[in-house]
Parts: C-alpha cells; sequence; structure tokens
C-alpha cells in the first residue's frame, strides 16, 4: 500500500463520527468517575485523609479523655503527627495536581509527569522513613517517661545502675538498623507500585528524543 | 463544572471533532472494550478541561493533545491483553452506512499496520495522515521539526513494509 493510497483510505473515514454526543451522554460521563493512574492516586490520597482524620481523631480524643490524664502524651503526639500528615497530605496533592496537565504539548506532559512523579516518590519515601524514625524514638520516650521500671528489664531503657546516654546509644543502634531496613522495604514496595509506570513514562520519552538504544529490524 | 451555554459548546465541538478521539482509540487500543473506555476517558479529560480552554492554540490542537495524552502518558496495564479478531467488526454503529466492507478492511489493515509502531510513531503517522503540517505536529507533540521529518521518513518506510506484509499475509 501507497502513502497516497494510504492517506486516500484514511480520510474517506472522515465521516466516522462518536455516538451519542447528547446532553444525557455528557452527564453521565461526568457522573462515572476517571480510570486513569492519576485519579486513583488523588481518590486513594483523599481516602488516606479520612481515615488518618478519623483514626488520630479517635485516639486524640481517647488518650486525653481516659486513664485520668496520666497519657496525655499520647494525644499531644498524635496531635503532632496529624498534623504534620496534613502538610504531607497538601505536598503531595500539590504535586498530584501539577501532574495533571492534560492539554500540554504531549513531550511535555510526559516530562512533567516523570519529573513530579519521581518527586512525588521520593517524598513518599522520605516521609515513610522518617516518620518511622520519629516514631520509634516517640514510643521509647514514651515507655520511658510512663513506665520507668522497664529500665531494669532491658539495655535500653535507663536505671539505676544504667545511665542515660548508654541506654540512648544502644536504642539510636536499633533505631538506625530498623529505619535502613524498612526505608530498603519501602523502597521496594515503591518501585513496585510506581516504577513500571516511571519506566514506562521515560521510555516514551526517548521515543520522542530519538535515543533509542534498538535498531528497527527493517533498518 | 460546566453551564448549559459551555455544554452547548461543547457538544458542538465533539460532533465536529470527535473523529479525532475516534482515531486516537482505534490506534492506541485493540479490544473493543478498552476503545469504549478510552473514548469515554477522553472525552471526560476534554469536558473537564473545557473551562480553561483559553483559544490561544486551535481546538483541533487542543483536542489531539488531550486525546494523545490521554491514550499514550497515562498508560496503565491492560486488563485484557488477549487478542481476538477485528477486521471490520470496529465500530459498526459509527461506520457510514454507504462505507463499503472493502473499504473498512484496507482500513482495518492500515490500523493494524500503524499499531504496530511504538506509541509516538503513531501519533506523528496520525497527524501526517490528517494532513498536518510539521508546524501542527511540533505544537502537539512537542517534537522539534527536523526530528519530526526524520521521523516521518522512517515510519514511511516501516509502513510500506508493514502494509506490504499484511496484504501478503492477507
Amino acid at each position: 500500500m501507497e502513502l497516497d493510497n494510504m492517506k486516500k483510505i484514511w480520510n474517506e473515514q472522515a465521516n466516522a463520527q462518536l455516538p451519542g454526543a447528547d446532553d444525557d451522554s455528557l452527564q453521565s460521563i461526568m457522573r462515572t468517575k476517571s480510570k486513569m493512574p492519576l485519579a486513583s492516586l488523588k481518590r486513594n490520597l483523599l481516602a488516606e485523609l479520612i481515615t488518618v482524620i478519623l483514626c488520630y481523631g479517635g485516639v486524640v480524643v481517647l488518650f486525653l479523655t481516659s486513664f485520668q490524664g496520666s497519657w496525655q502524651l499520647v494525644a499531644w503526639a498524635y496531635f503532632i503527627l496529624g498534623a504534620l500528615y496534613l502538610f504531607y497530605f497538601y505536598r503531595k496533592y500539590k504535586l498530584l495536581k501539577e501532574m495533571d496537565a492534560p492539554a500540554s504539548q504531549v513531550k511535555v506532559n510526559l516530562e512533567q509527569k516523570v519529573k513530579t512523579l519521581e518527586k512525588y516518590v521520593n517524598f513518599y519515601l522520605f516521609s515513610g522513613t522518617a516518620a518511622i524514625f520519629l516514631l520509634l524514638w516517640f514510643f521509647w520516650f514514651l515507655l520511658v517517661e510512663n513506665l520507668p521500671y522497664i529500665g531494669s528489664e532491658s539495655v535500653f531503657f535507663p536505671s539505676s545502675n544504667r545511665h542515660l546516654m548508654s541506654a540512648v546509644f544502644n536504642w539510636f543502634l536499633v533505631t538506625v538498623a530498623f529505619t535502613l531496613l524498612m526505608h530498603q522495604l519501602s523502597k521496594r514496595w515503591v518501585n513496585k507500585l510506581y516504577g513500571q509506570h516511571i519506566r514506562k513514562l521515560r521510555e516514551l520519552i526517548n521515543q520522542m528524543e530519538e535515543i533509542e538504544t534498538k535498531p528497527h529490524p527493517d533498518e | 463544572m460546566t453551564t448549559p451555554g459551555h455544554n452547548a459548546d461543547f457538544l458542538e465541538m465533539i460532533r465536529q471533532h470527535g473523529g479525532i478521539i475516534h482515531k486516537v482509540s482505534r490506534l492506541y487500543r485493540q479490544e473493543e472494550a478498552d476503545r469504549q473506555d478510552l473514548i469515554q476517558e477522553i472525552l471526560y479529560q476534554v469536558l473537564k478541561s473545557w473551562p480553561q480552554f483559553r483559544g490561544e492554540s486551535k481546538r483541533t490542537t487542543w483536542i489531539y493533545r488531550i486525546a494523545l495524552n490521554t491514550a499514550i502518558a497515562d498508560y496503565r496495564k491492560l486488563k485484557r491483553t488477549l487478542p481476538t479478531a477485528t477486521l471490520g467488526a470496529d465500530h459498526p454503529e459509527i461506520v457510514d452506512n454507504l462505507y463499503d466492507f472493502e473499504k473498512e478492511q484496507q482500513l482495518e489493515q492500515l490500523y493494524s499496520a500503524i499499531r504496530q509502531l511504538n506509541e509516538i510513531e503513531r501519533a506523528v503517522v496520525m497527524l501526517y495522515l490528517d494532513d498536518k503540517s510539521y508546524e501542527e505536529m511540533e505544537d502537539i507533540l512537542g517534537i522539534n521539526q527536523g526530528n519530526l521529518r526524520v521521523k516521518m521518513n522512517r515510519i514511511k518506510d516501516k509502513l510500506r513494509q508493514l502494509t506490504k506484509a499484511a496484504a501478503h499475509g492477507a
């Protein structure tokens, strides 16, 4: 088939129209949910926000009103964590909004998506790692404050015959080891979640820039 | 999100340029159900972006961009991967009554050949077949004109061979 002939065949389909382009079908389209990955990410993030507000809110109220006020520290800690989560949510939502540019040039859109998705993934990874480290120290502090006798049971807590700095050092080793382990596991998880998508987007950009490592078999 | 006036304009635009969406869906999805999903997704994206359309680019340019971005950039795994026979069975409801089976068969051969190209080459060849200038192609795809010309020459060769092979195989 020659190219002129291809154009002729192609142009003869010009009368093809989309079926059902009326007001009702428009309304029904707007009622449906987008199935694109970006829309799923936004929905998941909103679901996460609602879950955090409900769970953290519940924990804060519980520890503020129960146990005769002796565990109020937990309530305040969760309150601070909730506030940090709001920042985390805002940052992630902003990045998702930056990714949403369907009317831009295809190459610009692809580059923007890769750049923003990588920022999103790095932020996700960094926040998760930082949260694990902080939570481990928070629980250590909580136990030391509320259960002082725990020191006699473990090398990670100060006691009459164990200096505070020695306990801090022992716990520091544990937190660093555990944080590094969790960081590696998170990396794998994040790669599983987003890796394929990022690789595909990069491949598309390479196709646009003609950085093809493998020549076409016909060439 | 939209007002009745907006809707009327939008519907008129879809009536005029809906063929672009139809062609993109046929180029980027082989299975009928996937195509319908893609058409719906593109219409959703177009309608969502419609209030922000300022007329800085041509309407067709704007629709091409959204349709291609939705088909290409928002990549996701397709659930249906088993190929099925599609020859002559595509969108029977949108094919004009006078459009005969032989032409549809040739058209499907052409689509099958183009679908063997990579995602970006498919976009380039579609714009070429739609008689877009290199300037317009650059405006839609963001690839510079020199690069587009090189690509187009390669694609022409590939397409010739692919359609020849398809014709011999048919």
